[in-house]
C-alpha cells in the first residue's frame, strides 16, 4: 500500500513537472515596445486597449493600419517591425516561435540566442531563420494567390513553399519574390530593398519603413524606348 | 464611253510616274527596301531619364547610308501617365522638299550628307495600362513631338498613337510587341496636311534588365511638294508620294541610377 501511494506520488511529482515545464516552454513573452499610428489587438475576438509595454498573449491578433507601425519584442531574442496595413499572431510551439502573416510586411530581426527556430509563415510559404534580419511582405495579387516577397538583410532565411516542398536559400542582401505564394523565381539583389528602413531602435532614428513596394514590380508605364 | 474611262483609269495605273510628270517632278524610286539603325542609352535617376541616342539610316534605291543623327535631352515624369521631354538633335543628310534643285539642265535631289542641321524637339507622352486586356500589360502611348529646325525653320508636329503588350516572365518584361501608327505633320510647309506617315511593328527583346534588342518594320509613305527651285523655274505644281518599307534594328541600353 505504501509502495502504491509512493509510486502515486511520484507519478503526479513526475506529471507535475511535465506540465510546469510544458507550461515554460509553451509560453512567451512578447512586448509591444513601439507603436506609431493606430494599432489594433484582437483577444478573444474582441479589441483591447493598446499601449507601449502591453503583453502580446497567445492568439492575440495584431493589426496596423495606415502610415501605422509597431515593434514587438519576442523572448527578447527577437525584433519583429509590423509595418502598416499588416495583420499578424504569435504562436510558439516548444521553442519555435512562429509569426503567422495573414496581410502586409514585416521586418524580423534575430537579437538574442535562439532556443529553437525562428519563421514566419503566410498561407503559403514558410520562411525559417537561424540568426539573421529579413523582411518578408505579400505582394500583388496577379495569380490566384499573392506574390510574396522575401528580403534578407544580414544571414541567410530558407524558404519553403508549404503545398510543394519547394525550397531556396536567400542569402544577404538578396531577394526573392514567390509568384503567387507558390513559385519560386531566382533569388537576386533587387534595387528597390536598398530603401528599406531596417532599424528597429527609436533611439537610433526613424523606424518607419515608407518603402514604395510597389517598385518591385515593372512600372509599365515608364517605359522609354524612343 | 465607260470602256474609255476604264482604259484612261488602268493607263494612270500602269503608266510610269516619269511619263505623267514633268521632269521638275522628282520620280519616287519603286519598292525601295531602307535600313534604320540605332542605339539609345536612358539612364534613369527617380524622375529624369536623361538620353543619348545615335541614329543612321540606309536610304533610297542604292542603299545609301545618308541621314544620321546624334539627340541629346531627358524625359521627366510629371505625373504617373505623362511624360515630357526636351531634346537637341544634330543631323546630316536629312531630305527635305526644297532638296529637289534645278540642275539646268535637269533636276536632282541634293546631297545633304555634308549639311548639318540643328533641330530642337519638345515631348508629351501620355501613357495608359488598359489593365481590362488579357494579360493587364497593355500599355496605350500617345506619343506627340513638336520639331523646329533651324536650318529652314520648320515647325513640325509629329504624333503617334501605340499599343505595346509586354510579355512578361517571373513579373519581368521579356518581350514588346508594339504597333504604332506615326503622323508627321508639318506645320509651316508643304502642301498637304502630313508630310509622312507609317504605320510599323515592333518587337523588343529584354536580352537583360540593361540591355534590350529593337526589330521594327514600318511602311512609310512621304509626300513631296514643290520645291523653291521649281517654283522659281516657273513650273507646275506638284505633289508625289514615296513609299518604301524601312526596317529597324536598334539597341536600347537602360540604366538606373
Amino acid at each position: 500500500m505504501l509502495v502504491l501511494r509512493k509510486m502515486l506520488m511520484l507519478c503526479g511529482l513526475a506529471l507535475g513537472f511535465i506540465l510546469l515545464l510544458q507550461g515554460r516552454i509553451y509560453a512567451f513573452e512578447a512586448t509591444l515596445t513601439y507603436t506609431v499610428g493606430s494599432i489594433s489587438v484582437i483577444r478573444g475576438g474582441n479589441p483591447v486597449s493598446v499601449q507601449i509595454g502591453m503583453t502580446i498573449q497567445k492568439g492575440d491578433i495584431i493589426q496596423t493600419s495606415l502610415g501605422s507601425t509597431a515593434i514587438i519584442s519576442i523572448d527578447e531574442t527577437t525584433d519583429i517591425k509590423v509595418r502598416e496595413n499588416t495583420s499578424l499572431d504569435i504562436e510558439k510551439v516548444k521553442d519555435d516561435i512562429r509569426v503567422n502573416l495573414f496581410s502586409g510586411s514585416i521586418f524580423s530581426r534575430i537579437i538574442g540566442k535562439l532556443r529553437g527556430t525562428y519563421s514566419v509563415s503566410t498561407e503559403t510559404v514558410l520562411a525559417g531563420v537561424r540568426g539573421t534580419e529579413f523582411f518578408i511582405a505579400f505582394g500583388k495579387q496577379i495569380d490566384d494567390l499573392p506574390d510574396v516577397w522575401l528580403c534578407v538583410n544580414s544571414g541567410s532565411v530558407k524558404v519553403e513553399v508549404i503545398a510543394t516542398g519547394a525550397s531556396a536559400v536567400i542569402r544577404e542582401g538578396e531577394g526573392i519574390n514567390i509568384l503567387g505564394g507558390t513559385n519560386l523565381t531566382p533569388a537576386k539583389r533587387y534595387k528597390w530593398t536598398k530603401q528599406l528602413n531596417w532599424n528597429m531602435d527609436p533611439a537610433q532614428g526613424d523606424v518607419e519603413d515608407r518603402t514604395d513596394l510597389s517598385q518591385a514590380y515593372d512600372d509599365l508605364l515608364d517605359q522609354d524606348y524612343d | 464611253m465607260k470602256k474609255i474611262l476604264f482604259m484612261l483609269i488602268l493607263c494612270s495605273i500602269f503608266i510610269s510616274p516619269s511619263l505623267i510628270f514633268g521632269s521638275h517632278v522628282p520620280i519616287p524610286p519603286d519598292g525601295v527596301l531602307e535600313m534604320e539603325n540605332y542605339i539609345r542609352v536612358f539612364l534613369k535617376y527617380g524622375s529624369y531619364t536623361p538620353t543619348l541616342s545615335l541614329e543612321g539610316r540606309w536610304e533610297d534605291e542604292n542603299f545609301q547610308f545618308r541621314y544620321r543623327a546624334i539627340t541629346l535631352g531627358g524625359y521627366y515624369r510629371a505625373t504617373k501617365h505623362l511624360k515630357v521631354g526636351a531634346f537637341y538633335r544634330l543631323q546630316q543628310g536629312a531630305r527635305h522638299d526644297d532638296n529637289w534643285i534645278n540642275l539646268d539642265p535637269g533636276w536632282a535631289w541634293w546631297d545633304t550628307r555634308g549639311r548639318t542641321e540643328h533641330v530642337l524637339l519638345l515631348d508629351a507622352t501620355p501613357r495608359f495600362l488598359l489593365d481590362f486586356l488579357p494579360g493587364q500589360s497593355w500599355v496605350f502611348t500617345l506619343k506627340n513631338r513638336y520639331l523646329f529646325n533651324t536650318y529652314n525653320s520648320q515647325h513640325t508636329l509629329t504624333v503617334r498613337p501605340g499599343i505595346t503588350y509586354f510579355l512578361l516572365g517571373n513579373r519581368e518584361p521579356r518581350f514588346n510587341f508594339s504597333f504604332n501608327y506615326d503622323f508627321y505633320i508639318p506645320l509651316n510647309y508643304g502642301d498637304t496636311f502630313l508630310y509622312a506617315h507609317w504605320p510599323y511593328l515592333n518587337v523588343l527583346y529584354h536580352v537583360s534588365g540593361i540591355v534590350k534588342l529593337d526589330f521594327s518594320a514600318a511602311y512609310k509613305t512621304v509626300t513631296w511638294s514643290t520645291s523653291e527651285d521649281a517654283i522659281l523655274a516657273g513650273e507646275s505644281e506638284y505633289t508625289v508620294r514615296a513609299n518604301s518599307l524601312v526596317f529597324g534594328l536598334g539597341m536600347i541600353l537602360q540604366f538606373e541610377l
